[in-house]
């Protein structure tokens, strides 16, 4: 298992920061109000020990996964039902899309909300370590369909080296305002991220 | 009035430019969500302006930017994109889009460019 020293997990922390700050912006701009974070964590994690945590994820919340196409780094945002109607609107608002016309299903609107939060931490990403970044389409999980999460997962796992562990790192996005929450949660490889951050320069 | 192919693979972005278009006063001629539906779209439709997301299931809008600069040296080709990284759109400007969109953008910003790029192809 590869550990990261100090000074590599200090900058970690302000690549995930920064990533973050990004989104936040993107989110007020889209929304109108403003947004914050809390919570930013780290944990290490066997990748096969992520499969078994996926069995335990509520299915009650709508999620969509993103990928990269540059190496092992996932992003999987969580949104909180209860606020996500005021949410879908001001996107909807901002666009100037008529909800109907989507037939009021969330999915489409999710996976924009999505597109664009985590385009917007991969623009930050991309600027510190001097990388071109480039993201997946996003995947929208329904709520009782864990077989994709799961398959998405194992997909993962498939680009990690031998043994090379997982970090998870997640952040809860929010707005008071909107009383909305959106929980980000970003899955590298750590051999990976260890590359990352030694080609970071910050302003 | 001007001829415009919108290729997108996610569904808001297609109806919220789709929208904004014909606001605008043009017509969206055609829509495709991956890489061959954008290519056969581009040469069927012979669109004067051409919206191109970069992801693209089966393949990238870089694939159908370079095919679109093949068929047209005059082809205008606006990317609109989430990622607003430096490195993306010196390659895509490189490769002759004529400009690029990052997400969130404003329904201004968007008509700004669409005149502009239909004002060089007009001359």
């Amino acid at each position: 298992m590869i550990e990261l020293s100090a000074w590599e997990l200090e900058a970690l922390e302000q690549l995930l920061t920064g990533g973050i700050r990004q989104s936040l912006e993107s989110l007020a701009k889209l929304s109108s109000v403003s947004w914050r974070a809390s919570g930013l964590r780290f944990e290490h994690i066997p990748a096969r020990r992520l499969l078994e945590k996926a069995d335990g994820l509520s299915a009650r919340h709508p999620r969509v996964l993103v990928s990269t196409q540059s190496g092992p780094l996932y992003f999987l945002l969580t949104f909180e039902s209860k606020g996500l109607a005021p949410l879908l609107k001001a996107l909807c608002d901002y666009y100037r899309v008529e909800m109907e016309s989507l037939d009021d299903s969330a999915r489409p609107m999710l996976e924009e909300l999505s597109n664009i939060v985590v385009g917007s931490f991969l623009k930050s990403l991309a600027e510190s370590s001097k990388r071109m970044l480039v993201a997946s389409v996003p995947c929208f999980i329904e709520g009782s369909r864990k077989d994709q999460l799961e398959s998405a997962l194992a997909d993962l796992d498939r680009r990690l080296d031998g043994d090379e562990s997982l970090l998870l790192a997640g952040a809860t996005l929010y707005s008071e305002p909107l009383s909305a929450d959106c929980d980000c949660a970003l899955l590298a490889g750590r051999r990976y991220l260890r590359g990352l951050i030694e080609s970071v320069t910050f302003s | 009035m001007a001829k415009v192919l919108v290729v997108d693979d996610s569904r808001f972005t297609r109806t919220m430019l789709r929208g904004m278009l014909y606001s605008f006063g043009h017509e969206v001629v055609g829509e495709a969500e991956n890489v061959p539906q954008a290519i056969e779209s581009y040469k069927s439709l012979k669109p004067e302006v051409v919206t191109l997301d970069l992801v693209l299931p089966g393949g990238s809008g870089i694939d159908v930017l370079k095919t679109i600069r093949q068929e047209s040296a005059d082809a205008k080709v606006i990317v609109v994109t989430a990622s607003g990284q430096e490195q993306v759109d010196e390659q895509v400007l490189e490769l002759g889009a004529f400009a690029v969109l990052h997400k969130p953008f404003t329904a201004d910003e968007f008509k700004s460019i669409v005149q502009s790029a239909l004002g060089l192809s007009r001359g």
